[in-house]
């Protein structure tokens, strides 16, 4: 049984792969970085899978994995003290972006990378992956209403970055968060 | 009451997410098409959705590295093996009873090591095989010693790659006999760490790949003669370059 179950575990997460390697490119900006993290992802889901209750959410428990592998990967960049620039980040992907975006397309890459991870994460979930906010809830394991927060905040960032300003409705928000 | 202020922000997103019940979308929407500035953002929001789409939504149909894809199928097999084992096992086992424990024994073989040359290539590096020769990297930079021994036994006019524009320096050779010789190249990198480069012969299919396992940076580079394997704690980029001083500069 224990085989079986991991040989349709093995089939799930290969299938899985094309999602999960454009959602990490989406995510981190950079191609040679996301494989990476699939890389990584995909050994600790092969150490892991045990821990997978319900194999109908592999998607969102590989997404999980990866989103923390990221995470600890920003956190050991700090540490080296060496962080990419964002606009070589950004080149990175807008470069392969179609032509018919061009400069749109580099644009609009920047100004995702500019976001917080949270920000990026929600975003990505509702409009790449099509999900719904109370899915977004369960794989993120925060309530409806942060998912609400986070989006409209998200895209509200998303959306002055690429008019190149910040409105004074995002600043006292900002300062909020600053006080908590 | 300003006119930004009618509806909350999240609840225009939740009529742009499709997310609001028919009542809710009803009234929302009705506050969107009589606010020309919630119009406006409402279609700006359209736009970068759709956008973030059209930028980051492609690529599903690139192929896949083909080490994901066998690192994740050799874990399925191998647990399908060990559970088929016990079942086997058990057969056997009254086999056993029947037969006589040598034929028992024959049953029980396990199946011949994998013989895939990645695998074999971090075998050496780890020092889970051992080479049966060591040899000491020659002072020389014409035709050595060790390119006799390496295009005699592959089979190719192959040599050690000159990595010294990079600053790797040559450290020793080790070679290994059976099922198929090989050859471990040993370099020290600038930063002092051991870069390998597994030499063999080709199975004959050409293969480039590259990956990360367990924070070694692995790059397969396979024609139709020959196989290399190279790895080290280095970055993607850096292995690139590595990799293609290597190959250009392998053959005599």
């Amino acid at each position: 049984m224990v085989g079986g179950k991991k040989e349709w575990f093995g089939k799930a997460l290969i299938a899985q792969l094309p999602a999960l390697r454009r959602y990490a490119r989406a995510l981190t900006g950079n191609a040679a970085l996301a494989d990476d993290l699939v890389q990584d992802c995909v050994e600790r889901a092969l150490r892991q899978w045990e821990g997978l209750r319900d194999l109908q959410r592999v998607g969102s428990w590989l997404r999980s994995i990866l989103h923390n592998l990221y995470i600890d990967e920003l956190r050991r960049s700090r540490t080296r003290g060496h962080e990419e620039e964002v606009t070589e980040l950004a080149d990175d992907l807008a470069l392969s972006t179609p032509p018919r975006d061009g400069t749109v397309g580099i644009d609009f890459v920047r100004a995702m990378a500019s976001l917080s991870v949270e920000h990026r994460q929600v975003l990505l979930l509702v409009g790449l992956e099509n999900k719904n906010y109370r899915d977004v809830a369960d794989e993120l394991g925060i309530p409806i209403g942060t998912v609400m927060s986070r989006l409209a905040r998200g895209r509200e960032r998303l959306r002055s970055a690429l008019e190149g300003e910040w409105p004074a409705q995002v600043r006292p928000l900002e300062a909020r968060e600053m006080r908590q | 009451m300003n006119q930004r202020m009618e509806i909350r922000e999240e609840e225009l997103h939740a009529l742009i997410d499709g997310e609001l019940d028919a009542v809710e979308r009803a009234r929302v929407q009705a506050i969107v098409d009589g606010n020309t500035y919630l119009r406006e953002r409402a279609s700006l929001y359209r736009e970068d959705k759709a956008r973030l789409v059209s930028i980051y939504g492609g690529g599903m149909s690139e192929p896949l590295p083909r080490a994901w894809i066998e690192q994740i199928e050799a874990a399925s097999k191998l647990q399908r093996w060990r559970a088929q084992s016990w079942g086997i096992a058990a057969l056997a086992a009254s086999f056993v009873l029947v037969f006589s424990g040598l034929f028992a024994w024959r049953e029980f073989s396990p199946p011949p090591m994998h013989a895939d040359v990645v695998a074999d290539a971090l075998a050496a590096r780890s020092g889970d095989i051992h080479p049966d020769t060591v040899i000491p990297a020659s002072a020389t930079t014409e035709v050595t010693d060790e390119a006799r021994v390496m295009t005699a036994a592959l089979d190719a006019r192959v040599k050690a790659p000159d990595l010294t524009r990079l600053g790797y320096r040559l450290i020793d050779i080790n070679e290994y006999s059976g099922a198929a010789r090989a050859f471990e190249l040993r370099y020290a990198a600038p930063d002092g760490q051991v870069f390998t480069l597994y030499l063999r012969r080709s199975s004959g299919t050409p293969r480039f790949d590259q990956f990360k396992q367990n924070g070694l940076r692995v790059c397969i580079w396979q024609d139709d003669i020959v196989a290399m394997v190279m790895s080290g704690k280095m970055s993607a980029a850096l292995m690139q370059r590595v990799a293609s001083l290597a190959y250009t500069n392998l053959t005599l």
